[in-house]
Formats: C-alpha cells, structure tokens, sequence
C-alpha cells in the first residue's frame, strides 16, 4: 500500500517490487502466489503506461492510473487496435472480457464499419 | 400506523428535546457572538434535531467544517465540536487552534466540546500540541439520535469498517453507554437475549455497567436496580451474523431511494432535474449540515413528517406507483368537490388549503423519484443483478452466476455492484471455489485496477468474501450431530428451510411475511426476532402447526424451538435474565402494581441495520401492536454498497 503513496513510476514498481518479492518465498498458499503474480503484472502495466504515455502523448499522464481494461478501452478509442491486441494477450485477458472491451469502445466511438465486422 | 405512537416508557421525542437543550446550553456557555467548527460526519446527525437558524439565534455567525480546514479570525470565539474517540479529529482541532493563534491579529477564545465524551487520546494530543491550556473543555454526551418515534441511531457512520475491518470495539462500549441511560429512566432490562460475539460484549458491557453504577449510588435509593415494568426485553443483534441480507438490493421504496441516491439522516440529496428545484422560500429551513450551496442537487426531506411518504416508504417499490396514483385521484376529487355553499364551507376550505398544497408538492416528488427508480429498475444491469440474488437465495448452484458476474464485470459497472454480488454469493455458499475466486479476482484488478489487490484482501478480513474449505460444508448441516464447528460461518443452505427464508408466494400488495421487503427473501436478523416474539407463528409457518402447538409453550421467553437454527448462525448466543432487589420488586408490586400492558422491547443492530430490515420490523410491529411496541435502535442505518465502501480502496497508482 506505500506504492500507491508514490508519485514517480520508478519508486511504485519498486515499492511493488518489494512487496511481490515478500510474497515469492511463499509460493506454496495459492492466494500469495496469485497476488505474488498480480504485484508482477501492476509493475508491467505501470511500465507499459509510462511508454504509452511518453509515444503518444508525449509524456502527459494520459493513461498513467487506468486500469488494465480501460488501457485497452482507450487504446482502442484512440484507433490503436493492434496494440491492444498485444496487450491483451501479454495480460492474458480472457477473450470474452476483450470482446466486451471491444465492443464498448467501437460504440463509444461509433465505428460502425468495424462493429459490423465482429 | 401505529407504529408511530409515542412509546410507553422511551419517549424519543424528550431524547430529542434533551440533545437540543443541552447542545444549546453548551453553545451559550460562550458568551457573545462565536464561529463554530464542526466535524462533518455530526453534522448531518445534528441536524435532526437543531436548525441552522436555531444556532444563529444562539449567537452561532458562521459553521465551518473541521475537514475544510478554513476557520477564520472573524471571530473572537471559536467552537470546535467533534467526536472524540479517535486521533484525527483532536490532531485537526490542535493544528487548527495553532493556525489561528499564529496568524490572527486577536486573540481568540478556543473552546472544543466533545462527543460524547472526553477521552484520554484528546487530552493527550491537545496537551502534545501544547493547547490543551488554552482551551476551554466541554462534553456533549449525545448517544441515541431519534430519526423516527421507533428508530433510534448513534450514528457512528464508521461502526461497520471499525468493528467488522479494523476490530476496533468502541462502537460497542459507546452503544452500551447509550443504552445504560434508558435503563436508569426506565428499570432494568428485564431480559437481554441474544447472538453474535460483539452482541454478547455488549450484554456483558451493560452487565459490568449496572454492578458499577450500583457502587457507586449504593447508599441512595436508585430505581435503576429494579427491572422495568415498561420495558419488557432487549434484543442485541450483531450485524456478522448475517451479511447476505444487507449485500442484496433493497427492495422498499425507502430502500430504493437508498440504493439509488442515498439516504442520510433523513435527507436524500437528489438532481434537481429529477425533482425540480428547491422552492424559493427555503432559507429559514436550513439545517445545521448545509452551510454551503449545493449546486444541482436539492435535498428532500425523507420522513414522517410526510404524511404521503410515511405511507410509501415501507412498501414494496413495485406497488408504489399504484399507491401514488389513488393519492392523486382522491386529491383530485377532494379539490373538485369544493362547492362551498356558505362563507363557513368557504373558509374551510381556505383552511385546508396549505395542507392541500404540501400534499401536493410531495405528491409530485415522489411520482418523480418513481419515475427515475423505475427507468433504473427496469435496465438491463438492474435486472440481471437481480436475478443472480434470486438465484443464489433459491439455493440454486452458484456456479451458474459466474457467466452473468463476469459479463458484468467487462461492461464496467461500477465496482461496488460487483463486490456485491461476489459477496453475497460467498456468505450463502459458505464461500467461493479456490480456483473461481482466483479468477474474479484476476478480472477485477484487470477491469478496476491493481490497488484493489488491498480491497479484497480487506473484504476477506472482514469475512465477507472467502474460499469454501469444504464442498461438505454445503451437505451437512450442523446442528444433527456434533455441533463441532459451532457458528463459525452463518449456513443459509441449512438456514433457508428451518427458518423460510424464502418465500415464494410473497404478496407484495397486501404483505403476509416480512420476506415482502426483498420480494421474497425474509431478512435472516428479523426471523431472528421474530423467533423470540412470534414464536408460535414462525414455529407455525416454518413446521406446521401441529409442530407449534405440541412443541414449546407460549411462555417461552428464550430461544426455545429454534435451537437448531441458532447452531447454524455465526457467533455465541445469550439469555441473561436481570433481576433486581427482591424486596425492592416486591415493594414495588404492592406499590404501582405492573405498570401498563403494552411494553417495550427494544432491539439493537451492532454494526448497523439496513432499511428493509426497519421496515420489516414494522411490519411486525404492527402485527404485535396490541401486546407490544418494537423500538429499533442501531449503531447506524447502513446498506450493501456502503459496506463494500468500507472495503474499497480509494487511491490509485495514478496520482500519489
């Protein structure tokens, strides 16, 4: 929880770090391992949303304190698709969750050629 | 209704007297004009019974909140009146004294009033900051705060996350001082009874309690030690012992309007598009807890004093728009049969005119709210929680939800909705898959963010999310055999038949059960109390009425015939009887003989109760009306999203 008190990228991921690394040696209790792997995935997505926000938006915190799904709902908004693709499948996304990720965000931009397509 | 009678013996509207006169004596205490912070979490209760120009006539100029942190120097006197029980509130009051003292060109006069107590933890940090010279202290001992003639709160807008996720117990020392009063003005609890671990603290509390006040007024005579002759019991119910009700979507047109919009302390803030703006003539009215414009939003006054809406309220949200439609032909045909013949007709109806007006006014307020609660109910997501509380409280395998949570969860409904549900599905199945709750966990951080890795870890803290140690669990009730694990988790399998939790034939109209309130679910708290004061009933409609009448005698005080059930609820269950002095009793049958036959009895929620549980409740009130009155007291009125509040976590990894 010190993580979140933290304002530069850098520190959170090691706040975090440090945190998933209490949890490794306890990989046998299943829900440590799971949050074990869940702290790991926070490091990757604030990574990836410090390199999205610095190609895209030239270093604004656009997309800095999304989370995962509306990373992929903005990204998709914003007609970068196949990015999202390989987000979704870096974060192992579940395929239904994605549709629906999809889907909402064609309509919110009313991309109907799109929609017709899924 | 009936319901609404003053009660014999607790009069809440002297409680509500009391806590005006004595607020106002303290605020006269300081003579001449004053500022007055106050914390924002009393305002709202303070607001029940002081009007904002009630203070101003007390020579209040300005209310500041505590957490606004802008006090001004336009004042030489200052108040701060907050709780004191935790450490926030004195560090925020020292702090802000020092501000003033630093930058004010007067001298100021500081004085803190405390409720409902001075504690050790205030003086502490006043004396740390080094004011603790320059203050003057007062306390404000305000317990109970009458909303209603039958409903009574402390108010403790913390009390669930405090006892539930922090462990902290002193909401439960502060409702046994709330309590201990009522026991002086009105005799001994004849009988305290019973469930749940933090209930039991209570009882012993008010036990340890009595033994002390008895030593300390040991040599005066003190009616405090002979049992009440108007009071015939109190019922302490620990919220743990069942979470499911209060996670399920009320189904009351109050508990509606609670979902909705939220109903605090009487009031609900609502757009004014929905309800039209506040009328013009507004300002006097203006209570202690709207020092500031609100924009948009326009309060609505959400109580008895509504003649229309107390007949609304406790309905069930599906007939409330044929109850307003008879209330607006009956005024229809009231203001059209006005003939008036003679100048006394005339001024008859002159009279009644205002009356008309309000009734009005209201009426078009609540078809409005009607109208926004139906377009909510009606829509999709609505729906389709609905049917996945349906389905779990039928007992159906919960596994079938999963398809319809996870949907939800990828079309981005607001986070409480869901938690909700997960919950709920977990108190009645005594707990998720290992494997399923891996998974909704996965989907949640991904869909609401990593931060809320410590919302579910608190939800598991607080006992309403968990994974299932056993499939067993769900086959053998507990209760046949050995009682091995005794109330560790509340089994609602075992539960929804020997206490007909559910009900499917529920006539909404006409209710016939109290499973009305969720449209066929009987809130498991009220079956609770109802098992010890419509015994021979439940027994009658939960094992026939052979059952019934051969089984436990109608002087039953106790838990007698329900037994079974109560293994199968979460926590220790209690009967202690207090009796007082026996010639003293004596004396005093010789003296007034039995008092009235109506008594009291009092039922207390520790960790809060929701509005379909009060409205159930008086349902039997009703039903009992001539044996008894039902006083409802509670830590706090409370319901499903609220409690995943207490669990949520705020922040997020975007700012810092």
């Amino acid at each position: 929880s010190e993580a979140l008190a933290q304002t530069a990228p850098q520190t959170k991921i090691d706040k975090l770090k440090l945190a998933s690394n209490a949890l490794k040696d306890n990989t046998k209790d299943p829900t440590s391992s799971l949050y074990h792997k869940s702290y790991q995935e926070a490091q990757a997505l604030i990574r990836l949303q410090t390199s999205l926000d610095s190609d895209l938006h030239a270093g604004e915190k656009v997309y800095t304190g999304l989370s995962l799904n509306a990373t992929l709902h903005r990204l998709i908004l914003t007609t970068h698709g196949k990015r999202a693709n390989k987000v979704a499948s870096d974060f192992r996304v579940p395929e239904k969750t994605f549709a629906w990720i999809r889907l909402r965000a064609l309509v919110a931009k009313r991309d109907w050629t799109e929609l017709e397509e899924i | 209704p009936p319901s609404m009678a003053p009660h014999p013996g607790v009069d809440t509207g002297q409680i509500k007297e009391k806590a005006r006169k004595d607020l106002l004596d303290l605020l006269e205490g300081v003579r001449g004009k004053k500022n007055l912070v106050i914390e924002k979490s009393l305002a709202g209760p303070i607001g029940l019974f002081v009007k904002f120009s009630t203070l101003q006539d007390h020579g209040i100029d300005k209310v500041f909140f505590l957490e606004n942190d802008n006090v001004d120097a336009s004042q030489k006197n200052v108040i701060f009146l907050a709780r004191g029980e935790k450490a926030a509130q004195p560090i925020a009051i020292a702090e802000q004294i020092k501000r003033l003292q630093k930058n004010s060109n007067i001298e100021h006069d500081f004085s803190v009033i405390w409720v409902p107590r001075r504690t050790l933890v205030c003086n502490k940090i006043l004396e740390d900051a080094g004011v603790l010279g320059d203050v003057g202290v007062e306390e404000f001992s305000l317990h109970f705060i009458p909303l209603e003639q039958d409903l009574m709160s402390l108010c403790l807008d913390e009390s669930f996350k405090d006892l539930y996720l922090r462990k902290d117990s002193t909401c439960i020392f502060l409702a046994a001082k709330a309590l201990m009063p009522i026991q002086q003005a009105h005799g001994l609890f004849p009988r305290i009874i019973g469930k749940g671990d933090n209930a039991r603290r209570l009882m012993e509390l008010l036990l340890r309690m009595r033994t002390e006040q008895a030593a300390d007024d040991s040599n005066t005579s003190n009616i405090g030690m002979l049992p009440s002759a108007s009071i015939e019991r109190l019922i302490i119910i620990d919220r743990e012992i069942d979470f499911a009700t209060v996670l399920l979507t009320q189904l009351t047109y109050e508990g509606l309007i609670d979902e909705m919009f939220g109903v605090k302390y009487n009031q609900a803030e609502i757009d004014s598009s929905i309800v039209g703006p506040a009328p013009g003539a507004q300002q006097s009215g203006k209570s202690v807890g709207t020092p500031q414009q609100q924009g948009l939003k326009r309060k609505i006054q959400l109580d008895s004093s509504d003649k229309l809406y107390e007949q609304l309220r406790d309905a069930n949200g599906a007939i409330v728009d044929s109850l307003l439609n008879k209330v607006a032909r009956r005024l229809q045909n009231d203001m059209k049969s006005r003939n008036a013949e003679s100048i006394s007709e005339l001024r008859d109806f002159v009279g009644k005119l205002p009356g008309y007006q309000s009734e009005q006014q209201s009426l078009k307020i609540h078809i409005n709210l009607t109208e926004e609660i139906m377009k909510n109910t009606q829509g999709d997501i609505f729906r389709r929680s609905l049917e996945v509380q349906q389905n779990l409280y039928d007992g159906s395998d919960p596994s079938y939800q999963h398809d319809t949570i996870e949907e939800l969860i990828s079309r981005d409904v607001p986070l409480t909705a869901v938690l909700r549900l997960l919950c709920l599905e977990s108190c009645i199945s005594g707990g998720l898959r290992q494997k399923d709750l891996d998974n909704f966990k996965r989907l949640i951080l991904h869909a609401y963010g990593y931060q809320h890795l410590l919302t579910l870890n608190a939800l598991e803290k607080m006992g309403l999310l968990s994974t299932r140690a056993s499939a067993n669990v769900l086959m053998n009730p507990l209760g046949v055999g050995g009682a091995t694990a005794e109330g560790t988790k509340t089994n609602y399998n075992y539960l929804r038949k020997v206490l007909r939790l559910v009900v499917e034939e529920v006539n909404e109209q006409n209710p016939n059960d109290i499973a009305y309130v969720y449209s066929g679910y009987a809130p498991l708290t009220v079956r609770l109390v109802q098992s010890l004061i419509q015994k021979q009933h439940l027994l009658t409609i939960t094992k026939g009425a052979s059952a019934a009448s051969n089984g436990v005698g109608s002087a039953a005080q106790g838990w007698q015939g329900f037994e079974d059930a109560l293994r199968n609820i979460k926590g220790e269950i209690f009967n202690e009887v207090q009796k007082g002095d026996e010639s003293a009793v004596k004396a005093r049958h010789m003296l007034a003989g039995t008092g009235g036959k109506v008594k009291t009895v009092v039922v207390m929620f520790l960790g809060g109760i929701t509005f379909t549980e009060i409205a159930a409740l008086r349902f039997m009130a009703r039903q009992e009306e001539r044996r008894r009155r039902i006083l409802i007291c509670t830590t706090d009125v409370i319901n499903g999203s609220q409690i995943m509040d207490a669990a949520i976590e705020t922040r997020d990894f975007g700012k810092g």
